[in-house]
């Protein structure tokens, strides 16, 4: 989950950050712990957002490698997950950018299947219930992926990473207001996709 | 006791922060409305089973290969980045005579021993025109089915297979080449997009088999905006690439060099 800030308005030093300072005074053992700690959580956000495993892999790196290259600019004020989630966040949204001007000028698309392959979820012993359960995440998994990358972002960031109403808006550059009509709006849209397609099993 | 909330400032609670710090008499109050409203607690509902459903999607770990991707571009950074070797400047303002003579001596001598320089092994080069913003090449190797790092000196061996990982900052068409005493070949070229990517084929990862092969072995990626020309189905490398490879002006080039022994183990 999110961390906390302290009442002066900085973010303590956890893990994240010593291993970041570590790495800034050039000790080589750091930044391989750092990606460790992150290499799920970001992974997925970064899969998620531009919908295709190869083109999330790259960004991957490019995400860390901008990482390195900025650890010297970074300050306390912010803690290492944010400013990783806004490296990342960028550098996704930049690669999805770049991708759709290439399937423009060349008319073909690059990525004919970004969706990602969903693992079996445990819904109880009951095999009805499990495939009930396979197939509400993968209508979620639906839901998400039609909806506008900044609410989608929005969402994860929250929900799934943990991040705080404070940190999504530090990482997406936009006010908490914002940040707050993002997550709703997305809520919004999940919730009639879902009640649309339960509807649609029911008939 | 908090003021009883109305249906808006019910609906703020349930959209709310949830890695906030609770607090305890609005969470009360907030649980008193929903008691008696039923569109909030359908609401509150509909919240909580989605938080729930979007914490049971899957995730993806980064493949060993992104996070070798990543360290070795680090590393190549580090010793590209590595200060030069510090002049040895002292000025002493000893009057003359054996014993400062000796003096010096001694101290000259225990200044070298400190600060004497161990050169990093440089198995990265940059050649052509404005090369390192543009192109990059980074080796591993695959040795009996597993990728293994390829630090700066290490030795390949024959049985040995080499992967081949580029960074180019613009899209457009990259080859991938090797060189040795006996001439260049160029072996593989694609449009590529700006980014990291790997030698594929077809979406398949490839390596380049060193067998046959002894001694030193650069492989390298050279950039450019237009498709080269075929020849007998492969690439032709344009002179302009050895005139980059030689340092001249030339298409964006980046060459890295290993040594490949003679004798498998």
């Amino acid at each position: 989950m999110g961390r906390r800030e302290d009442r002066d308005g900085l973010s303590p030093i956890g893990p994240d950050e010593q291993l970041l300072l570590r790495h800034r005074e050039g000790d080589t053992t750091a930044l391989p712990q750092l990606i460790e700690r992150h290499r799920r959580g970001l992974m997925t956000f970064l899969r998620r957002t531009v919908q295709d495993p190869e083109l999330a892999e790259e960004v991957f790196v490019d995400t860390f490698y901008a990482v390195h290259k900025a650890a010297d600019r970074w300050t306390p004020d912010a803690s290492f997950r944010t400013f990783l989630f806004r490296i990342g966040r960028n550098r996704a949204v930049s690669a999805l950018r770049r991708a759709a001007e290439k399937t423009s000028r060349l008319g073909t698309p690059l990525h004919v299947d970004g969706r990602p392959r969903l693992t079996l979820v445990d819904g109880g012993a009951d095999p009805e219930r499990r495939a009930a359960a396979r197939e509400r995440l993968r209508q979620t998994d639906a839901a998400l992926a039609d909806l506008a990358e900044p609410r989608r972002t929005a969402l994860l960031l929250h929900h799934v990473e943990g991040l705080s109403y404070p940190e999504i808006a530090q990482v997406m550059e936009i006010p908490l207001g914002t940040v707050k009509t993002h997550i709703f709006q997305a809520r919004r849209h999940l919730k009639r996709t879902l009640a649309d397609d339960r509807e649609g099993a029911a008939s | 006791m908090s003021a009883p909330l109305d249906c808006s400032a019910c609906l703020d609670w349930i959209h709310r922060d949830r890695t906030a710090t609770a607090d305890p008499e609005l969470d009360a109050a907030a649980g008193a409305h929903l008691d008696g409203c039923d569109d909030c607690a359908a609401e509150a509902a509909d919240v909580d089973e989605l938080g729930d459903l979007l914490g049971d999607l899957p995730g993806w770990d980064a493949s060993d290969d992104a996070v070798a991707s990543v360290l070795d571009r680090v590393e190549a950074d580090r010793r590209t980045a590595a200060p030069p070797p510090t002049p040895l400047r002292r000025s002493f303002g000893f009057p003359s005579g054996l014993a400062a003579a000796a003096l010096l001596i001694a101290t000259v001598s225990a200044v070298v021993v400190i600060t004497r320089y161990e050169p990093e092994p440089e198995p990265m080069t940059f050649k052509g025109d404005a090369t390192t913003a543009q192109v990059e090449v980074g080796l591993s190797l695959l040795r009996d089915g597993a990728p293994v790092a390829l630090p700066p000196g290490a030795v390949a061996r024959p049985d040995d297979t080499v992967l081949l990982r580029y960074t180019t900052d613009r899209d457009g068409f990259v080859y991938l080449f090797r060189v040795d005493g006996a001439g260049l070949e160029v072996f593989h070229g694609t449009a590529a997009l700006a980014g990291t990517h790997h030698f594929a084929v077809g979406g398949q990862v490839r390596g380049y088999q060193l067998e046959g092969l002894t001694g030193s072995q650069s492989f390298g990626v050279a950039w450019s905006a237009e498709p080269w020309p075929v020849v007998d189905d492969g690439p032709l490398a344009p002179d302009e690439l050895r005139v980059a490879l030689d340092g001249g002006t030339g298409p964006p080039v980046d060459l890295r060099t290993i040594t490949v022994e003679a004798e498998p183990r």
